[in-house]
C-alpha cells in the first residue's frame, strides 16, 4: 500500500504530511510499569486539592491527592464539620465513579426506535429548547417541572433555570427522603431540624435512624463519645442496626408505630407531671388541648400497637424525665418518618413536642437549634433572581403541609401521568427507581412530551428520557460554595480535582447555562460559576482562592451558645402543640394517633428499608469496589427473624420468593435475631434494572418494586414503607 | 512505508473522521490498496516495516478469505457510507449504553490493580491508558483532546503503530503491536454480541489480530530491546 495524504492522516501527529515524531523515546510496557511503580513510591508530581464528597448528601470535605493526573489518595479534612478528619467507605469507593466504564460520554437522544444515539450538544440544546418553547406556548410554563437531589451548584442552577422559564415547579427528592420529617417538625417549632447533642447527653433516643449505616463520620464520632461518656442511648428500630454497638438498648418496634410510642411517652410525662411545665407554659401554645387529646394514649395502649412492653415505655419516659434537659429524641432524617408512612409527618410533629416537654431545647446534651451560614445579598445585577413565576408549585393545594423548599415530587409524577405536566427535567435524581413504585413512575413519566435527564451514568430515570445530558463527575468540576450549619457554621467548597476525563461531558452549571441560552433566558445566566462563587464568598469575607486553600472555613463568631433562648418561627411564634395549618389540612390540630395505612394480612410481613454502612443509594451500587464488599457479605439479602424463618422452614441463605401484589422476586435471605418478628427488611439501594450499570445490574431486590404508588395525606411524601410482603422458600 | 499506511487506515476506521475524509479513505482505489496492504501483512514472513524481499513479492497472494469469514469479507469489501459509520458510532462508540462498544483498551482489561492508585480494571484511565499517554508524550506528541479520557483508544493505538513506523522505530512499532492488542479478543466478542451487524469492524479487528499473530516470531527480541529505552 502506498503512502499518500489520505493514509498519512494521523490523530497523533496532526495533519497529513507529518513524517515522524520529533523524538523517538520508547519503552516497553513492562519497563514502564516498573518506572511507574517507582514514581508511585514518591517520585511523582503530587497535588493536593480540597473538595467535597458526593456519595451522599453530607458532602464531607476531604483532601484529594493527585499524582500525575491520577487520583491516588483521599483524606477527610479535620476542619470540615461533617468529615472531622475521616471519610466513610462509600466516600472512598464512590470516587471511582470518575473512571467508571459506565460513564455517559456524549449527549444522547432516543431515536424513533427507542434507541439512544449520541448527538452533538448543539443539537441537544436546540431540540430541547424547541420543545420547551412549544410546551410553554401550548400549555404555559406551569407544564414544566424539575426534580433534583440538591447539590451545591445543581440546586442553584437547575432551579434558576426552571424559574427563568417561568415555572414554579422545582422539586427535590424530599418526598422520598425527609419531606415529612422536615414538614412535621416545622409545624411544631418553625424549623425543619435540630441537632441532638449526642456526645453530651445523658439520654438520646434514635427512632429509625442509624449514624453507623447512613454514615456522616462526625456523627459516628459523636455517638461514640456519647457512649464513652456514659450517655444512655436508645435505638428504636425494627432492625438492630449497626449503631446499636454504641447504644445502651435496642427497642424493637412494629414498623409505622413510632407515633404511638412518642405519644405514650408524652402521656407518661404529662400524667406524672414529669415534664418541664415552666418551659411549656412560656413557649407553647395549645398544650392543654394536646394533653387532653392524648390522655388515653397510655403505655398499655401503645403496647398493643407498638409491641413494646408498657413497662418499657413507662421506664423510658421516666428515664427521659430524669435525664432532662440533657436528653432528646434525635430528629432522624429519612429513617422511620422521613417519608415512610401515612403518619410520618405527625410522628415528626409529636417528636418535636416531646422534646419540648423535656425542656431540652438549646440545653447541653439536649436538642440544639443551631444556625447555618449563608451568603449575603449579592449586589451585582447579573445575579438578581429571575421574576417570580406567576403560578403556584403543583401540589401546594393538595399537600399544603409539604415544605415549599422541597414540594412533592411524587405528586409531580402523578401530574405527568395525568397530562398536566408536559415536560420534566431531572438533575442528579433517579426518581423512577427510588421515589415510589417504579412501574407506576415509568408509565407516568412516559406520558411526558419532553423528558431530559442530566447524570453521570445511565439510570432507570435516564432510560425513560428523550435526552440524556452527560455531566462530569463530581471530581472533575468545581461547584458553588456549600454553606452549612451546626454547632459552628461553616462554608466549604467542591474544587476540581481531576481534569475533565470525557471531553464531551460538561459541568451542571455549564449545562443549565447553555440550556437557558438555548431556551432564550440566557440573560439570567450571564456569569461564570467562579464569578458567582466569588460574589457569594465575598459576602462572608472570603474568596474562591482562599477557600480553595483550606477547603472549609468555620465561623466561630457565629457558633452556637448553650442556653440561647430559642426563637420559634411558627405563625404563633410559639411551639405549636396545636397547628391551625394542620387542622386546615384535614389533620387533627394536635398530633394524635394515626394508624399506618397498611395492615398485614395473615402470613404477610411489614416491609422496611434502610441504609447499610457501605451502600446507601442507587448511585453507590454501581461501584465495583463497594459491590465487592456487598457480595462478600451478602448485603443484598432481605432480613427475616429467626422465629419467622423457623415457622416457614427457611434457613439462612435459602433462596426465597419475596412477593406481594406489586412484585415478585427471589433472593437468598438472611435469617437473624436482629430484626423484629413480622418484619422483612430489604436494603434500599439494590435491584438495579439498568443493564448499562454493569456492576449494579440485577444484584438484589429493589424495595420500591414492592411499594404501591401512594402519597401521604397533607404532607405529600411517598409513604415508602407502607407495604407488606409474603416470603417463602423457593419451591415451597 | 506501506505498513504504516495500513495502520493509519485502520486507525481512521475506528476514530472520528469527517465525511470528506471518510469518502477519500473509502474511495474504491484507495480502499483496494488498503486491503492489498493488509493482505500482505497477513501473509508475509517479515518483521513489521521491513522491505518485502523480491522472492516473497513474487509469491502467489493468499486471498483474504484465508483469514476472514465470508460476512466479514463482504463487509470489508464494501465499507460503510459515512452516514452509516456515523450512525454506528453514535450507537456503539459512545459510553454508558447497553450497546456501547467503545474501543478502549482499559475497558477490556481484567481487574489488575498493579500499582497503588491506578484504577481497578474495567474503568477508564487504567494502566494501558497511562502507558500510551506516556509513550505519546515521549514521542514529543500530545494526546488529542478528543481522546483525553482514553489514550488507549484503538484508533490512537493503531495510529501510534503507524507513527512509530514512520519514525523509523520498527522495533518499537513491533513491540507496541505485540503488547497492546491482546485485548482485541475480548473486544471482538463485544462487537459480536451487539444486536446490530458489526461485521465491518469485526473484520478490521481480525485483520489487526491476524497481523499481530503473523509478527509473533519477531517479537521477543524487540520487546527486550525496548525495555532498556527510557521514555523521553
Amino acid at each position: 500500500m502506498s503512502e499518500n495524504a489520505i493514509t498519512r492522516r494521523s490523530f497523533l501527529a496532526g495533519s497529513a504530511g507529518v513524517a515522524a515524531a520529533a523524538a523517538v523515546g520508547f519503552t516497553s510496557f513492562g519497563a514502564w510499569q516498573q518506572a511507574h511503580a517507582d514514581e508511585e513510591a514518591g517520585e511523582g508530581r503530587t497535588e493536593a486539592v480540597h473538595t467535597l464528597c458526593n456519595a451522599c448528601s453530607s458532602k464531607c470535605g476531604y483532601t484529594a491527592y493527585v499524582v500525575d493526573g491520577k487520583l491516588t489518595k483521599l483524606i477527610g479534612d479535620p476542619q470540615n464539620p461533617n468529615a472531622s478528619g475521616h471519610l466513610c467507605a462509600r466516600g472512598y469507593g464512590y470516587s471511582q465513579i470518575a473512571y467508571s466504564k459506565d460513564r455517559l460520554t456524549d449527549p444522547l437522544k432516543k431515536n424513533a426506535q427507542g434507541v439512544f444515539e449520541a448527538i452533538s450538544w448543539d443539537q441537544a440544546y436546540a431540540e430541547i429548547a424547541e420543545k420547551v418553547r412549544a410546551i410553554i406556548e401550548e400549555d404555559g410554563p406551569d407544564a414544566l417541572a424539575l426534580v433534583q437531589d440538591p447539590r451545591p451548584s445543581g440546586s442553584y442552577y437547575a432551579k434558576r433555570f426552571m424559574t427563568a422559564l417561568g415555572s414554579p415547579n422545582s422539586y427535590t427528592h424530599g418526598a422520598a427522603c425527609n419531606l415529612s420529617k422536615v414538614s412535621g417538625i416545622t409545624q411544631a417549632i418553625g424549623a425543619g431540624d435540630w441537632v441532638s447533642d449526642v456526645e453530651n447527653s445523658k439520654m438520646t433516643m434514635f427512632i429509625g435512624r442509624s449514624y453507623c449505616d447512613g454514615i456522616r463520620p462526625s456523627q459516628v464520632a459523636a455517638l461514640e463519645r456519647g457512649f464513652e461518656n456514659g450517655a444512655y442511648t436508645v435505638m428504636v428500630d425494627p432492625r438492630c442496626n449497626n449503631s446499636t454497638v454504641f447504644a445502651s438498648e435496642w427497642v424493637p418496634i412494629t414498623p409505622g408505630t413510632d407515633l404511638a410510642l412518642v405519644l405514650a411517652m408524652s402521656n407518661v410525662l404529662i400524667k406524672n407531671n414529669l415534664y418541664d411545665a415552666d418551659f411549656v407554659a412560656a413557649n407553647g401554645v395549645g398544650f392543654d388541648e394536646w394533653a387532653a387529646a392524648i390522655a388515653e394514649c397510655t403505655p398499655a395502649w401503645a403496647e398493643e400497637i407498638t409491641g413494646i412492653p408498657a413497662n418499657t415505655i413507662e421506664r423510658l419516659a421516666a428515664q427521659f424525665a430524669e435525664a432532662a434537659p440533657a436528653a432528646s429524641i434525635e430528629p432522624s432524617w429519612r429513617g422511620a418518618y422521613g417519608c415512610a408512612y401515612a403518619n410520618s409527618g405527625e410522628t415528626a410533629r409529636a417528636v418535636a413536642l416531646f422534646n419540648t416537654l423535656l425542656g431540652c431545647w438549646n440545653q447541653p446534651g439536649g436538642a440544639l437549634l443551631t444556625s447555618s451560614a449563608a451568603a449575603g445579598k449579592l449586589d451585582d445585577p447579573r445575579f438578581a433572581a429571575p421574576p417570580k413565576p406567576e403560578g403556584t408549585l403543583l401540589g401546594t393545594k393538595e399537600y399544603p403541609l409539604a415544605a415549599a423548599s422541597m414540594g412533592s415530587a411524587v405528586f409531580a409524577g402523578e401530574m405527568a401521568k395525568a397530562g398536566v405536566l408536559k415536560g420534566m427535567f431531572f438533575y442528579n435524581s433517579n426518581m423512577a427507581a427510588g421515589y415510589s413504585n417504579p412501574a407506576y413512575l415509568a408509565d407516568a413519566l412516559s406520558q411526558l412530551e419532553l423528558m431530559v435527564v442530566c447524570d453521570v451514568q445511565m439510570s432507570e430515570t435516564a432510560l425513560l428520557a428523550d435526552y440524556v445530558l452527560p455531566e462530569t463527575s463530581y471530581l472533575e468540576r468545581a461547584e458553588l460554595p456549600e454553606f452549612g450549619g451546626g454547632k459552628v457554621p461553616y462554608v466549604a467548597m467542591r474544587s476540581q480535582v481531576l481534569d475533565v476525563i470525557h471531553p464531551n461531558t460538561k459541568s451542571c452549571d455549564q449545562i443549565f447555562t447553555e440550556l437557558a441560552q438555548a431556551c432564550g433566558v440566557g440573560e439570567y445566566f450571564d456569569f461564570t460559576q467562579e464569578e458567582l462563587a466569588n460574589a457569594q464568598l465575598k459576602t462572608v469575607g472570603l474568596d474562591v482562592d482562599s477557600l480553595r486553600l483550606v477547603g472549609t472555613v468555620q465561623f466561630p463568631e457565629k457558633a452556637f451558645v448553650y442556653g440561647t433562648a430559642p426563637k420559634w418561627n411558627t405563625p404563633t411564634k410559639k411551639v405549636q402543640f396545636t397547628s391551625e395549618a394542620c387542622a386546615k389540612a384535614g389533620l387533627s390540630a394536635c398530633p394524635v394517633w394515626v394508624a399506618p395505612q397498611t395492615v398485614p394480612e395473615d402470613g404477610a410481613f411489614r416491609l422496611v428499608g434502610g441504609k447499610e454502612a457501605i451502600m446507601t443509594h442507587t448511585q453507590t451500587a454501581n461501584i465495583p469496589e463497594l459491590m465487592n464488599i456487598a457480595e462478600q457479605y451478602g448485603l443484598d439479602r432481605p432480613w427475616i427473624s429467626a422465629a419467622d424463618a423457623k415457622a416457614l422452614g427457611i434457613e439462612d441463605n435459602d433462596e426465597c420468593v419475596v412477593e406481594n401484589e406489586q412484585h415478585s422476586g427471589t433472593s437468598k435471605v438472611r435469617v437473624t435475631e436482629r430484626i423484629s418478628p413480622g418484619v422483612v427488611y430489604i436494603p434500599s439501594h439494590f435491584g438495579c434494572t439498568v443493564p448499562e450499570q454493569h456492576t449494579a445490574y440485577g444484584f438484589g431486590l429493589r424495595i420500591m418494586d414492592y411499594v404501591p404508588f401512594h402519597i401521604e395525606p397533607a404532607y405529600g411524601s411517598a409513604m415508602t414503607q407502607e407495604a407488606t410482603v409474603k416470603i417463602k422458600k423457593v419451591g415451597a | 512505508m506501506e505498513d504504516a499506511a495500513v495502520f493509519s487506515t485502520l486507525a481512521q476506521c475506528f476514530g472520528p473522521v469527517d465525511e470528506r475524509e471518510w469518502n477519500e479513505l473509502t474511495d474504491p482505489a484507495q480502499w483496494s490498496d488498503f486491503l492489498a496492504g493488509a493482505r500482505r501483512l497477513l501473509q508475509d514472513n517479515r518483521p513489521l516495516g521491513a522491505d518485502e524481499r523480491p522472492a516473497l513479492a513474487m509469491r502467489a497472494r493468499l486471498p483474504l478469505q484465508e483469514f476472514l469469514s465470508a460476512s466479514e469479507l463482504s463487509a470489508l469489501f464494501a465499507p460503510p457510507s459515512y452516514q452509516d459509520k456515523h450512525a454506528f458510532a453514535a450507537r456503539h462508540f459512545t459510553g454508558g449504553l447497553p450497546d456501547s462498544a467503545v474501543p478502549v483498551e482499559s475497558l477490556y482489561q481484567p481487574a489488575h490493580p498493579t500499582t497503588p492508585g491506578v484504577p481497578a480494571g474495567g474503568g477508564y484511565m487504567g494502566d494501558a491508558a497511562l502507558y500510551v499517554r506516556d509513550v505519546v508524550d515521549g514521542l514529543g506528541l500530545a494526546v488529542p483532546p478528543a481522546f483525553a479520557a482514553c489514550p488507549d483508544h484503538l484508533a490512537l493505538e493503531l495510529d501510534l503503530v503507524a507513527v512509530l513506523l514512520r519514525s523509523g522505530r520498527e522495533d518499537a512499532a513491533l513491540a507496541f503491536l505485540a503488547e497492546r492488542f491482546g485485548w482485541l479478543t475480548a473486544y471482538r466478542a463485544r462487537l459480536l454480541a451487539l444486536d446490530e451487524d458489526a461485521s465491518f469492524y469485526i473484520g478490521l479487528i481480525d485483520l489487526v489480530m491476524g497481523i499481530s499473530a503473523q509478527q509473533e516470531p519477531f517479537e521477543d527480541d524487540v520487546i527486550s530491546g525496548c525495555a532498556i529505552d527510557s521514555v523521553a
